[in-house]
């Protein structure tokens, strides 16, 4: 009898179990950052219709087809946030904030899979040369100065750690790197003052 | 059955404070990021003094002109020894958006002081697009160096280059220290065979001496996200002198007196398998010193991406170089993990073993390690301890403190708006 009764309430825990839901916010992602309240003047202007394009008679029967189809359909897409939010040379709401990590908290989220070869300094501008709007989507000009223009940067981004201490090895296998970023005044600097401290 | 009257008015009273809590939410009129670092080191050679270098970075951007304001400084260079209050180096310019000409205006300056060279740099670039093939900049460049005994500081420089569709045109003029360094026209592409294949070159000459600069050209061939790989062929002549038989490129020439570079470059990406990257890259090289000099500089490693999963990223590399200086292999390691949703950890190592001609066998390593507290969404603080150590010159032990934040705030005009509104 007590086995009967324990097939009975496992059988009704099971049935009664509620399904796995969508964690919506979890896959939003950086939508899940978007507060109404916010975007109040531009809904006031454009309604809702501009995000929620809501365009598509669903049919599926599959629930959790559904749920994921009715997600894409109703959730905007990145195309819809970057419109205004990154989109400076036309944006049609220039206060819009800029910054990625306003709704990309997690920036390594996002990072394209080429960047995370290693060696992506050295043939990033391959990807320059082939597609720059690809670089634009995320960054602005002054990164790229960052390390183009500016020699003495507040974070490491070049060389390794040690490289003060290899880097002759380096400049004698290929000196015409060295000249593309820095003057002889540099290499002065600790040459000359009898430290390689700075 | 009607609706009961204190629901109602419960219901409508969240209602209007629900209401006056949107009508209080204002868009930004400026977006101000800020970024500061203290970092502290161990002066190995001066026993009474305390230094460290502190660095200030603030790009500030109003949000209604598209306009941006950006500062960059290493502030108070060497505090401590008494002298040395000033500026050592910064950057500073404004970038301004002209959406009736779409294009974008830059001026700035950039200043470094650095042992005997002072260099002072101030620009001026203006970008635009005609339509969607041709797109053009412009830019003035005042370089000033001032270097003991040496430079008057008379050097200038002009640039012009035209992009349309996938070719380019450019034109260059550089002057220093009173002498024509170059005048120089390059031209390139960069078009792509099919989805997988994409080629590209650029030529430059100095049609004022007569001289030819450089030339690449590369290949990249990319199928899908599994396979990436990239093969370029460079020529590079900065060792070529210009009146009064001054070099061009004085870094270049210490280390290749006679003649010009040639290099040749393969780099591979490849996805192993799931979480897994295999990524190598190999440059031969050849330049003129002494007659002839060849060089290889191999790197290869793996990144392990378990980022969504665990939360980490590690990757490790072998290093070999061989110049006619030396020969080095090391190791480079590193990972970055998130603890939770406050506290991020990176660590990385970097191992030499380095046969110099000059100093012979010796061992070159670094540490790093570094927390990153997140404080809140736009927030954070960073703290990293460095440690380098070289047989050559004893060690070096730093200490690092970062701190950047991100905020919004309405100017004055703008809220006149929203209020007339």
């Amino acid at each position: 009898m007590k086995r009967y009764l324990l097939g009975v309430w496992v059988v009704f825990m099971c049935a009664c179990a509620p399904p796995e839901k969508v964690e919506y916010k979890k896959e939003l992602g950086a939508t899940a950052k978007f507060h109404h309240k916010a975007h109040r003047s531009f809904i006031e202007e454009q309604g809702c219709i501009p995000c929620h394009e809501m365009n598509v008679e669903m049919t599926w029967t599959d629930i959790e087809l559904a749920e994921k189809g009715s997600k894409k359909i109703l959730m905007p897409s990145k195309v819809t946030c970057h419109y205004c939010h990154n989109n400076p040379s036309s944006t049609p709401a220039p206060s819009a904030p800029t910054k990625c990590y306003i709704c990309h908290i997690n920036l390594k989220e996002i990072e394209p899979a080429d960047h995370k070869t290693g060696n992506w300094l050295k043939v990033h501008r391959l990807t320059y040369y082939g597609d720059k709007k690809s670089c634009s989507e995320c960054h602005r000009q002054r990164f790229c100065i960052d390390c183009h223009s500016r020699r003495d940067v507040i974070q490491h981004f070049v060389h390794p750690r040690n490289f003060e201490y290899t880097h002759s090895i380096d400049a004698s296998a290929d000196p015409g790197r060295c000249a593309r970023c820095h003057h002889i005044g540099f290499c002065f600097e600790c040459h000359t003052k009898g430290t390689w401290t700075r | 059955m009607g609706i009961n009257r204190q629901v109602l008015a419960v219901a409508m009273g969240a209602g209007i404070a629900f209401s006056q809590g949107f009508a209080e939410v204002k868009p930004p009129g400026y977006e101000v990021e800020l970024k500061t670092q203290i970092e502290f080191r161990e002066d190995v050679y001066e026993d009474d003094s305390f230094p460290f270098d502190t660095y200030l970075k603030v790009d500030i951007r109003d949000l209604d002109s598209r306009t941006d304001f950006h500062f960059y400084g290493k502030l108070w260079k060497d505090f401590g020894y008494g002298t040395d209050w000033d500026v050592s180096a910064y950057q500073i310019y404004l970038d301004v958006s002209l959406p009736e000409v779409k294009s974008r205006l830059s001026v700035g300056r950039q200043f470094i002081s650095e042992g005997f060279e002072t260099w002072i740099a101030d620009a001026f670039k203006l970008e635009g697009e005609l339509d969607d093939r041709i797109t053009y900049t412009f830019y003035i460049g005042k370089p000033r160096t001032f270097e003991a005994n040496d430079r008057n500081g008379d050097d200038f420089l002009g640039g012009f280059k035209l992009n349309y569709k996938t070719y380019f045109l450019a034109l260059e003029h550089l002057r220093d220290d009173g002498y024509v360094k170059k005048s120089a026209l390059a031209f390139g592409n960069f078009n792509t065979i099919g989805r997988a294949t994409s080629w590209y070159t650029r030529t430059e000459l100095d049609f004022h001496h007569g001289e030819f600069i450089g030339f690449t050209a590369g290949l990249n061939y990319a199928l899908g996200k599994k396979v990436r790989a990239n093969s370029e062929f460079e020529y590079y002549d900065q060792s070529y002198t210009y009146d009064s038989l001054k070099s061009a490129d004085s870094i270049f020439t210490l280390f290749s007196p006679q003649g010009r570079e040639l290099r040749l470059t393969q780099s591979l990406y490849y996805d192993l398998a799931e979480g897994w990257q295999l990524h190598g890259s190999y440059s031969a090289v050849d330049i003129q010193r002494r007659g002839k000099d060849n060089s290889h500089i191999l790197k290869l490693g793996v990144v392990r991406d378990r980022w969504f999963e665990e939360g980490l990223r590690s990757h490790a590399y072998l290093l070999y170089e061989n110049g006619w200086m030396g020969i080095l292999r090391g190791v480079e390691i590193g990972f970055t993990k998130w603890l939770s949703s406050k506290v991020t950890l990176t660590g990385s190592a970097d191992i030499a073993r380095y046969d110099k001609v000059t100093y012979g066998k010796q061992w070159a390593n670094a540490f790093y390690i570094k927390g990153t507290y997140q404080v809140d969404d736009f927030s954070n603080l960073e703290l990293g301890v460095d440690y380098r150590r070289n047989e050559d010159f004893d060690s070096d032990t730093r200490l690092i403190l970062r701190y950047n934040y991100l905020f919004w705030g309405s100017l004055p005009e703008r809220k006149k708006k929203e209020a007339e509104r």
